[in-house]
């Protein structure tokens, strides 16, 4: 049997974000089983709207750090600083945009940091409640694959970059 | 006809993220004569059977922590010979290269992803130095004049 996956989930500390966190929650009352904890912010639900889900409102960076690669999955807002630590650690990374018109933020830097960042290979970026469901739900579908086969350890890089490492490794030689 | 040896490899980073990016690189390094060199001895266990060297971790903040691991990444260095230095980061990396560059070798320094917006300190130092210096962000190649070949991710 198969380790149950864990997601962190974390939408800074500062504005509210509930779009996410409600989402997230109510995807996580019908997939009891999967272990999720929360950075909530500033929100406006309550403890029982989380289930069996461990809520934080805020964290220091070791705790932070062990939930983080505790994670097998995280959930974030665009936040520049989560993407890239998911990136310097390899792990997989769904990305919600905050929203200027919703009052999710004072202006839409995150749709900027959002389009920039979908080109990394670890990074899947949703705008909805339904597209965020969706990427959940597919998240547990290919669990099992991406267990052990694709852990930041194994994988490799992209094609385009082992090719100009070996090219400048081998330079000159024939073989 | 000769045949050739295969190029002795230094791949060097520092823990954490840097390690992280390294090991992706690990299949451009099939066929060469590999050495690694981190700051975190337990990495070794990642990449065994290959030789593996520590070297302290290096705050620019602090000169002396940084004059020591230069040094004994500088004691590495020679004792390896590396004809090639490939490094992800950070500071250790960028010694690593210079040291080497020192003996004949050549060196490539490929900054680590976290840097979307500007190279690093230890970037933009190999820039101009290093045989090689690539950015994982076009901006940010395109601006500094660093290469980008896609990167880790």
């Amino acid at each position: 049997m198969t380790r149950i996956p864990n997601i962190f989930v974390t939408v800074g500390t500062q504005l509210p974000f509930d779009r996410l966190i409600r989402t997230v929650a109510g995807w996580h009352s019908r997939n009891p089983d999967i272990g999720v904890s929360y950075i909530v912010g500033d929100t406006k639900l309550k403890a029982k709207d989380f289930g069996r889900g461990e809520t934080h409102t805020r964290l220091t960076s070791k705790p932070y750090d062990q939930h983080f690669s505790a994670a097998d999955l995280i959930v974030s807002h665009a936040g520049m600083g989560t993407i890239i630590t998911a990136a310097e650690a390899g792990k997989p990374i769904i990305i919600m945009p905050r929203r200027a018109d919703l009052g999710e933020h004072r202006n839409d830097h995150q749709l900027a940091t959002a389009e920039k960042m979908t080109r990394l290979q670890n990074v899947q970026r949703v705008d909805t409640h339904d597209e965020l469901v969706k990427a959940l739900d597919q998240f547990i579908l290919t669990w099992s694959d991406n267990d052990t086969a694709k852990s930041s350890l194994s994988a490799d890089a992209t094609p385009e970059l082992l090719t100009a490492v070996r090219n400048f490794i081998f330079e000159g030689r024939s073989g | 006809m000769t045949a050739l040896r295969p190029p002795r490899v230094l791949a060097v980073a520092s823990g954490g993220g840097h390690w992280v990016q390294l090991l992706r690189l690990r299949r451009a390094f099939d066929g060469a004569d590999l050495h690694y060199a981190s700051t975190v001895r337990d990495s070794a266990r990642h990449v065994s059977p290959a030789p593996f060297h520590w070297f302290p971790d290096a705050n620019r903040d602090t000169k002396l922590k940084l004059a020591l691991s230069a040094l004994i990444v500088f004691w590495i260095v020679l004792r390896v010979r590396p004809d090639v230095v490939v490094s992800t980061g950070a500071a250790g990396g960028y010694f690593a290269i210079r040291f080497a560059q020192f003996f004949g070798g050549r060196g490539m320094f490929i900054d680590s992803i976290a840097n979307a917006q500007n190279l690093s300190k230890a970037g933009a130092l190999a820039l101009g130095k290093a045989d090689r210096t690539l950015s994982q962000w076009p901006e940010v190649a395109a601006a500094t004049g660093a290469e980008y070949h896609k990167g880790v991710l």
